[in-house]
């Protein structure tokens, strides 16, 4: 029982007026930044942080948390339309959504994206209300041993992730982590190809590199072409997902937001790795794996939804035990400090106004997020009908600021060009850019803890075989990469022999 | 065919890049009149780090507070490029003018990060303005931890070398000397993990997957007040005067057995050859903000942090002597990485 007087205090605080208003401020200036490339969740919420100043502390995080929401949401608009990923949790979503805004189901895709972050958001945040302290407990049991396992899994997924070559796509697999071992050695802290640039001690910049090769890549390939030639179809077809697409998307909601928010809520992964993680499982669980990249709307909602299951579950760490679990939740937890408060493990006994009203408030975000972005396609696709040589100077003016924008650095917007023509070879020869950036994203987790893990065990590797959860992750590792081969051996097929994957991205 | 297409457009667009490349570095560099009475104009304080963290909210602090006192004619303009443990930032600060409309924040990252060999330029290349705030060190661990008090945890450190787990943050940061310095003074030798944020540290120690974690007062106060982690004693020289309910019965190391006290510092710093004017102004508002109940109550006590004000060269002699004693350290821990 106390948990329905919880939401109804939640509620009660939530639905304040002036609660409503900045909610829904928050998660319109969200969904702004969200559409403006660059600009993601981490650099939206400390721009309006200042803002806030002299709000009351509720209000303030109800809106900031808007905007938190929002920004994932806001992600998805120009992954689809123009194949800019608005911030790096939306890579997944350019993948096939950008492909379906070329058959003229943009408006399918838009509304699916829609309506899965508002399903996966609003599941989240059920989960964040009644199952926040066994999560919590279980992001604690994760130490560096079982980060590796998890990232290992990831990059297991490469394979399904691969398209039409194998070769290719492990090929691109080894080139992303080989970018990312650019910068500051994760355990020894000696630069590593950084040619003694201060710029690069922190990496090459992920969403450079994504809007690179995607964006860049795209519109180099398409200036190939005439350019009265219109790159998209006249008709844009139906605005809302149909019959079959319920269908098909109806499992892929629930197994995505299961995966968002429990990887949302371990620190140091997140939205992005969620989204990656959501889609292979996807991919892995499709009946018609080879649609996937070619514009399947399963790989659109599996990639929105996982991505705002995340913004749930990141906050559990924040709110049960006082840990920030990531980037934008950190600034958050800075923001809490500045408003007086103290996140910890006491706030929910000290603060249960706080913290109800705030996760109530997340819920009422994602109602108000679902009524302000299901309208806004009919608007959003007249982008479509813009013709190229307009859109093409603003769709680079706006990547260029985007990219200049993540660390304030030229250097980001050199690697944005220079990744811009590899995009375009890579586009040309056939190499998929998605097993780079998972890559990209998952390497240098992976070395990190691989590193750590080792320094704890003093350099034996029965550490990785001691404990369970990295049993559990060793064992799916084993058959997520086998499997292909047993079903081989057992159907006794030729067919089968031949890796199934068999489609572009 | 295709090949020839892809190499001829190739080359096209590196020329392009070239051209974009030769006038962006065309741009003038634009001085102030001078006459004006200093500041005629916003300054822009840089702010080397991401936005959020502890440096971010003493610039913002500083920035509200000035504002509200009026020592501050016009809010500051704030820029945060972070990257590179602050040196990407203090880079660019220190490529603008040092007419005294930029500044950024010295701290001893620079020190930590220069004898680590990942800076470009020497740690005091800077007209230092004034020294603010110090923080602590604490050793934690978890409440349920056999170690009682700092002791145990010295007598179990000793008895094996390498094998207590302390978490702390970074690997080329202050956290790694500190623990060097603590080992030299206790004669141990832990097995440091160095993660990437205090966040990450917190939940190692409450996962249980480190034994004792090295954290700034501020970052491990909520856990303590919750009961899950016990400080085995704190860097300072006398005990902290925060919540006495928490800070009151912790043991300085000293107190503890442990023969050293050390501290973190944040403060102002411009481009090296400021006059002398601006610097002064900058130093007397900042005093003025610094001595303000506001400036107490939005920030030092808020974020558990000591007010200290030292200025000009009295700084600068301070960080060379810190400089000094942190390299000392660093040659006997085999840590250090500057030729």
């Amino acid at each position: 029982m106390d948990i329905i007087q919880n939401v109804i205090l939640g509620f009660s605080i939530a639905l304040q007026p002036i609660n409503l208003l900045y909610c829904f401020i928050g998660v319109l200036a969200g969904t702004l930044i969200g559409v403006l490339p660059g600009i993601g969740p981490v650099t939206g919420v400390a721009i309006l942080i200042p803002i806030t100043f002299g709000m009351d502390s509720i209000t303030a995080t109800i809106m900031l948390a808007g905007i938190y929401c929002g920004a994932m949401y806001g992600g998805s608009t120009t992954s689809i339309l123009i194949n800019v990923p608005g911030e790096s949790a939306s890579v997944m979503t350019a993948v096939d959504g950008y492909q379906m805004a070329r058959q003229g189901r943009a408006g399918a895709a838009l509304g699916m994206s829609a309506i899965g972050s508002f399903l996966g958001g609003t599941l989240s945040v059920i989960g964040l209300m009644l199952i926040a302290p066994p999560i919590a407990k279980l992001a604690l049991s994760f130490g560096p041993p079982e980060y590796f396992a998890l990232m290992l899994l990831g990059l297991a997924t490469l394979t399904r992730l691969a398209g039409k070559s194998l070769y290719k796509g492990l090929g691109m697999g080894f080139l992303g982590m080989l970018i990312g071992t650019v910068g500051l050695d994760p355990v020894a802290g000696v630069q590593r190809f950084t040619f003694g640039r201060p710029d690069l001690l922190d990496g090459i910049g992920f969403v450079s590199v994504a809007m690179g090769l995607f964006a860049l890549g795209e519109i180099l390939i398409n200036l190939e072409g005439s350019l009265k030639k219109s790159v998209y179809s006249e008709q844009i077809g139906s605005l809302l997902p149909t019959k079959s697409d319920w269908l098909a998307c109806r499992w892929t909601i629930v197994r995505s937001t299961i995966i968002g928010f429990l990887i949302g809520s371990l620190p140091g992964a997140g939205a992005t790795v969620s989204a990656f993680m959501a889609y292979a499982a996807e991919k892995k669980a499709s009946k018609t794996p080879e649609r996937f990249g070619n514009g399947a709307i399963e790989g659109v909602c599996a990639a929105e939804t996982a991505n705002n299951a995340a913004t749930g579950g990141a906050l559990v760490p924040l709110l049960t035990l006082g840990i920030p679990s990531s980037a934008t939740v950190a600034i958050l937890m800075g923001a809490l400090m500045m408003y007086g408060l103290r996140p910890g493990p006491l706030l929910l006994t000290e603060r249960p106004d706080f913290f109800w009203g705030v996760v109530t408030s997340m819920y009422i975000g994602n109602v108000l997020l679902l009524i302000l972005n299901l309208p806004m396609i009919g608007v959003w696709i007249k982008i479509l009908k813009v013709p190229y040589p307009v859109l093409i100077p603003i769709i680079l003016l706006f990547i260029s600021l985007g990219a200049y924008t993540v660390g304030g650095s030229y250097v980001d917007l050199w690697i944005m060009f220079v990744f811009g023509i590899v995009g375009y070879l890579m586009r040309k020869f056939d190499y998929p850019a998605a097993p780079l950036l998972l890559a990209l994203v998952l390497g240098p987790i992976m070395e990190k803890n691989l590193k750590l893990a080792l320094k704890m065990s003093q350099g034996s590797l029965v550490i990785f075989f001691e404990r369970p959860i990295t049993i559990i992750l060793i064992a799916l590792i084993a058959v997520s990469l086998l499997w292909p081969l047993m079903v081989a051996r057992f159907s006794k097929g030729k067919k089968a022999l031949e890796l199934p994957v068999v489609d572009e991205m | 065919m295709k090949k020839r297409l892809a190499v001829r457009n190739v080359v096209c667009m590196v020329l392009l890049l070239g051209a974009i490349s030769l006038l962006s570095h065309a741009t003038a560099l634009t001085g102030y009149a001078a006459g004006a009475k200093f500041p005629a104009k916003p300054i822009l304080f840089v702010v080397p780090y991401a936005p959020g963290g502890g440096t971010d909210i003493m610039v913002r602090v500083i920035d509200k507070v000035g504002t509200q006192l009026k020592v501050l004619p016009q809010p500051l303009v704030i820029e945060n490029k972070s990257g590179g443990s602050g040196v990407v930032g203090k880079s660019y600060a220190k490529g603008k003018p040092a007419d005294g409309y930029t500044i950024t924040c010295a701290d001893d990252s620079s020190t930590v990060v220069d004898l680590f060999g990942n800076s470009p330029w020497p740690y005091n290349d800077f007209t230092y303005i004034a020294k603010l705030n110090r923080d602590y060190q604490m050793i934690v661990v978890r409440m349920d931890s056999p170690f009682k008090a700092l002791k145990d945890l010295v007598t179990a450190a000793k008895a094996k070398a390498n094998t207590v787990k302390v978490a702390g943050t970074g690997v080329s940061q202050i956290d790694v000397l500190h623990i060097a310095m603590f080992e030299k003074a206790a004669g141990v030798k832990f097995n440091y993990i160095g993660f990437d944020s205090g966040g990450q540290v917190m939940t190692n120690l409450l996962g249980g997957h480190v034994e004792a974690a090295i954290a700034n007062p501020g970052e491990a106060y909520e856990q303590i007040r919750a009961g899950k982690v016990r400080s085995l004693g704190v860097s300072s020289e006398k005990r902290l005067g925060f919540d006495s309910a928490v800070f009151k019965d912790i043991p300085t190391w000293k107190e503890a057995g442990v023969n050293v006290s050390l501290s973190q510092w944040r403060g102002v710093a411009g481009p090296k050859g400021m006059a002398k004017e601006p610097q002064d102004w900058l130093i007397n508002a900042l005093k003025k903000i610094t001595d303000s109940k506001e400036w107490k109550e939005q920030y030092l006590d808020k974020f558990l942090q000591v007010g200290v004000f030292v200025t000009g060269d009295d700084m600068k002699k301070e960080a060379e002597e810190e400089y000094a004693a942190y390299k000392t350290i660093m040659e006997g821990a085999g840590l250090l990485k500057k030729k």
